[in-house]
């Protein structure tokens, strides 16, 4: 195997297992016609910095951060409006049964749709927390706020959404 | 503990009370409605935003394997970038026949980033530096010999848990390859393999070792006198 691919191999081998974490993130930071852009874009900027000789300690927060400078400087760019999205969601399958994994589906795209609802910045705390798995020191260091800063946002953005979720169910039930 | 349901519950859902703090607080949202319904509030609240997580589709897998493998290597930087460009140019020219031959790190360093690496364990001994310096706790101070070179290896953590390594020796530290001298009254600083270096010969000489150059600077700029 030449050094090239070794390299390539390594990489991949170290960070495609925290792939999920950067969609999720992606998935809340820019529209939906940009998510995959945007993951794309943070795996060769890592490996860029990997292969340059700067390989972190700890991969999940490094390819956090760097997802989120990628989604941000998209957004500055091209001042994408930033939007629920309004058609159904082809990354979630579809499904004509009402098994479990149709309901599961349901609820996730309301979910998604109810995170958006929140400000940018209780909207990225929470999915680096409760989605991403990060503890609140971590979120802070991605994110350059202050571990209380941080709480108090995933906080008041976990309160609107059950609220949220609450009122749509309530709605439907009524 | 303030009275402030919101801010207590956000302390309390996230980890930050602990121990005898934790189970006042436990004992107080028995009777406390205000601060029961935070907690139970933020409590469903993050059970909703959990069941929203989703998987990355396969495709997405498969197309970002194919872009990073399309991506050349860069070779490692050989100098920290720490100047503007014209410093960068000085540099350059000065120690422009260091790049033809590979150079080894003194034996010091060496043996000081093998150490940080693999988180060497030594004699434990009373640390005759701070508890904390700024938001580094510190954890450990280890006697332990870097190339033959005494030395006190004094283990920081950040909030997150990220190690920085203080290694105060009575000897100079020889100068790491690739090595500048900077501007901020340390001695020099340098980058190899993901780690930063910050030497400094005043109060007692040190090396501060860490992957994280905000936790290295940290440390050193408030170790200086």
């Amino acid at each position: 195997m030449s050094m090239r691919k070794r390299s390539h191999d390594e990489f991949l081998d170290a960070t495609l297992p925290a792939l999920d974490l950067v969609y999720n993130l992606a998935r809340r930071l820019v529209n939906p016609d940009d998510v995959e852009d945007v993951v794309q874009e943070t795996y060769t900027r890592a490996f860029e910095a990997w292969s340059a000789g700067r390989p972190p300690r700890k991969v999940e927060p490094w390819l956090a951060t760097i997802c989120l400078n990628t989604g941000r400087s998209l957004l500055r760019r091209a001042s994408t409006r930033r939007e629920v999205p309004s058609e159904p969601d082809p990354t979630l399958a579809a499904s004509d049964d009402v098994s479990d994994d149709a309901i599961a589906n349901m609820r996730k795209r309301a979910v998604h749709a109810s995170l958006w609802e929140l400000p940018e910045e209780q909207r990225i705390a929470i999915t680096l927390m409760d989605l991403d798995g990060f503890t609140a020191s971590q979120v802070a260091k991605i994110t350059g706020s202050p571990r209380g800063t941080v709480l108090a946002r995933v906080h008041r953005g976990r309160k609107k959404l059950a609220r949220i979720l609450e009122k749509e169910v309530s709605h439907v039930e009524t | 503990m303030k009275h402030d349901p919101e801010r207590n519950a956000a302390a309390y859902l996230g980890g930050l009370l602990s121990g005898a703090r934790r189970r006042m607080f436990e004992r107080h949202i028995v009777d406390c409605e205000d601060c029961w319904r935070e907690v139970d509030l933020g409590r469903r609240g993050r059970s909703v935003a959990e069941s929203g997580r989703e998987m990355a589709p396969q495709a997405l897998r498969e197309r970002v394997r194919a872009a990073v493998e399309t991506v050349r290597p860069r070779r490692r930087r050989p100098l920290w970038a720490l100047g503007g460009a014209a410093v960068g140019l000085v540099a350059l020219a000065v120690t422009g026949m260091m790049f033809l031959l590979p150079e080894r790190e003194p034996r010091e360093i060496e043996a000081a980033l093998v150490a940080f690496r693999n988180r060497s364990a030594g004699v434990s001994v009373e640390s005759r530096l701070p508890a904390r310096l700024a938001e580094l706790r510190l954890t450990d101070s280890a006697r332990v010999q870097l190339g033959g070179v005494d030395a006190i290896a004094h283990t920081y953590v950040d909030p997150s848990g990220d190690e920085v390594v203080i290694y105060v020796s009575d000897e100079q530290w020889p100068v790491a390859v690739g090595a500048e001298h900077g501007n901020a009254g340390e001695t020099w600083l340098a980058e190899e393999d993901g780690l930063v270096l910050i030497c400094l010969d005043e109060p007692t000489p040190s090396l501060v070792v860490g992957d994280d150059l905000h936790d290295v600077e940290l440390a050193a700029y408030t170790l200086r006198p």
